[in-house]
């Protein structure tokens, strides 16, 4: 351990006998202060639902979510511990069920990782190195997953594909899928040779993912809600058989699919950082320099007060109109004079904005332990947003729900769930409040000092990475 | 100089630092408190839990991790929650289980748990909610767990 107290330290100890004791003292404090940044590393955990878990499958692209990372003073590396654990024997002959991707969203530093199976739950760390520089303060990481196919589990007949909808027969005979009802995770792939597409259209992708199978009552055959959907790609024609082509056939493969119950990170090898100025006991600015340090290390490394909002079925969260509102509580063991920041990526899910009268109102507040406003009451801020439309997906629709990536309602369901296309993980509007300056007590016995933030809004939207601390 | 003690409030910086070469006293007691002060009070937060509700009438556990602990020594966590109708139950594997039993409105509850943990690892926790019985509903609106500030006995 780096830290000592300054009274262990003697002249001996400095290497500079008769040393002043001005000196001393000014470079013990100046070698603890270097100390702070590999003595005090960060770190945290972000649970999702255990009772809902999160359970992840993308063919196509990446998907995944984004996690704020206090990176603290010049990090070097970052390990990110998975709890996740899969659901079943199947594997690919690698023991391994897709790759983990973990991206840096300022530098685009990224790192994959194949992901092995993991019935136990065992914990499974990935190493981000800061190779593009040492990373300082808040960092957002892109964290996700994209699946390998494994085994098959028959063939299907597929009579037609038209918006995200993929109709399905029973194929008959030895090898048939078995159509059910429920989500899916898998992969239905299709040779363009065996079937027709709609004239005038390019070759169509072979691969669609299935995200939710609602079997027909009576007939042995079904919906599937697929991902890609078919209105960016050509739709099969619907006549068959035509020109001597039989009915299409798809083989369902299983995908890789990993339930996901919490992150981890923790900030390591951080490099001693170099105090403003640099230490020389003759320099009249020496203390200056601790001082400044010190005054400096003090935001810097204090506790964050929250990282993450999550809900059943959305990794992230489905935020509506009052009265719900984001929720997180915190203490300092200190009392502190001090403003709260907090931070949030928001994709509104509701009515575009098109004219300058159609905001987005988010209302800030803090309870004390009580439940009393700390400010006299919450305090307004308007926004203009865009909303949020995925790249490989629909537009909001009957079909698709408000739940973008994710599950909403037993009529609307469909696609990927609890994810962001990698592609689409920057196309959130980051927001960042600042609370008036206050005074925050230090906890204590019986629920004193306990605050909570909590923000509403006035129409729907999807929030990931929330995070606050005080400065 | 005082004796060695970790302030409870951060002494505030030294304004005299202009002159140089010269260090009053006072100053540089302030200095070394305010160095024990940010080193003891700059701990980890383990986890911040989102709002959860449920109208479930048995004990459901809503979330579950694993989170890395400070490399220097942490004994316990401040566990500090805002929920109402219901109680919070936070197991620490290794070190048992504490429960928070909040009323009928909305409380804010803190509660100090001993683990006897010494750092740099990992710690398994459990997050478990019971709706209280008769009640429709159990909220719970946040639920954080820090690591306890440092004393004059933890440092070296």
């Amino acid at each position: 351990m780096a830290w000592k107290k300054i009274d262990d330290y003697n002249s001996g100890d400095t290497g500079t006998p008769f040393q002043p004791y001005s000196a001393f003292v000014a470079q013990g404090l100046t070698q603890n202060a270097r100390s702070y940044p590999s003595e005090l590393t960060r770190g945290a955990s972000i649970p999702w639902r255990r009772d809902a878990p999160v359970r992840w499958a993308s063919f196509g692209e990446p998907t995944g979510t984004i996690v704020w990372v206090n990176c603290g003073a010049n990090a070097v590396r970052v390990i990110f511990r998975l709890s996740y654990q899969t659901v079943d024997n199947h594997e690919s002959a690698a023991n391994r069920i897709g790759v983990w991707y973990i991206q840096n969203v300022g530098s685009l530093a990224r790192v994959q990782v194949a992901a092995p199976a993991n019935l136990s739950n065992d914990p499974f760390d990935i190493v981000f190195p800061c190779y593009n520089g040492a990373l300082s303060g808040y960092q957002a990481f892109f964290i996700g997953f994209q699946s390998d196919p494994l085994d098959s589990l028959g063939v299907v007949q597929v009579d037609y594909i038209s918006d995200n909808v993929m109709g399905l027969s029973a194929a008959g005979g030895a090898g048939a899928y078995t159509i059910t009802t429920g989500e899916k995770f898998e992969l239905v792939v299709m040779d363009p040779e065996t079937y027709l597409v709609q004239a005038g259209t390019n070759d169509p992708p072979t691969n669609w993912q299935i995200g939710f199978v609602r079997k027909d009552a009576t007939a042995n055959a079904g919906d599937a809600v697929i991902f890609p959907g078919g209105t960016t790609y050509p739709v099969i024609a619907t006549t068959y058989p035509q020109a001597g082509k039989s009915p299409p056939t798809g083989e369902v493969f299983e995908l890789g699919s990993p339930k996901l119950y919490s992150i981890s990170y923790v900030v390591t090898e951080t490099q001693d950082y170099t105090p403003p100025d640099q230490f020389n006991h003759y320099h009249a600015l020496a203390l200056s320099s601790v001082n400044s340090a010190q005054s400096q290390a003090i935001p810097t490394f204090r506790p964050e007060l929250a990282n993450i909002q999550c809900d059943p079925y959305h990794f992230g969260r489905v935020w509506t109109a009052v009265p719900d509102a984001l929720t997180s509580t915190f203490c300092v063991q200190s009392e502190v004079t001090g403003v709260v920041q907090v931070a949030f990526t928001i994709f509104p899910l509701e009515n575009a904005i098109n004219d300058l009268t159609d905001i987005q109102i988010l209302d800030y507040d803090i309870l004390d332990s009580t439940g009393t406003s700390v400010f006299g009451g919450y305090i307004s801020q308007n926004y203009q947003f865009d909303t949020f439309n995925t790249t490989n997906s629909f537009r909001s629709s009957a079909k698709q729900t408000r739940a973008l990536l994710g599950v909403y309602t037993v009529a609307n369901q469909w696609g990927m769930r609890d994810g962001l296309p990698i592609s689409d993980s920057q196309k959130g509007n980051q927001v960042v409040f600042e609370f008036p300056e206050a005074t925050f007590s230090a906890v204590g016995a019986g629920g004193a000092g306990v605050y909570t933030v909590k923000v509403t809004t006035g129409r729907a939207a999807w929030v990931i990475a929330f995070s606050a601390r005080l400065v | 100089m005082s004796s060695f003690v970790i302030p409870t409030n951060d002494p505030g910086a030294p304004r005299n630092q202009s002159t140089p070469e010269v260090i009053r006293g006072e100053t540089v007691d302030t200095f070394l408190r305010r160095d024990r002060f940010v080193y003891a009070t700059s701990r980890r937060l383990l986890v911040s839990l989102p709002n959860y509700s449920t109208t479930s009438s048995g004990a459901v556990v809503v979330f579950q991790g694993q989170a890395p602990l400070s490399p220097i020594i942490t004994t316990r966590f401040w566990i500090v929650g805002y929920a109402e109708k219901g109680t919070v139950t936070i197991s620490l594997a290794g070190y048992g289980s504490t429960s928070q039993v909040y009323g009928t409105t909305a409380q804010a509850k803190s509660t100090l748990i001993d683990t006897a943990f010494f750092g740099n690892s990992y710690q398994s926790y459990q997050i478990t909610v019971t709706k209280t019985g008769g009640q429709p509903y159990v909220n719970l609106y946040g639920l954080s767990i820090y690591e306890e500030r440092l004393t004059a006995a933890d440092l070296p």
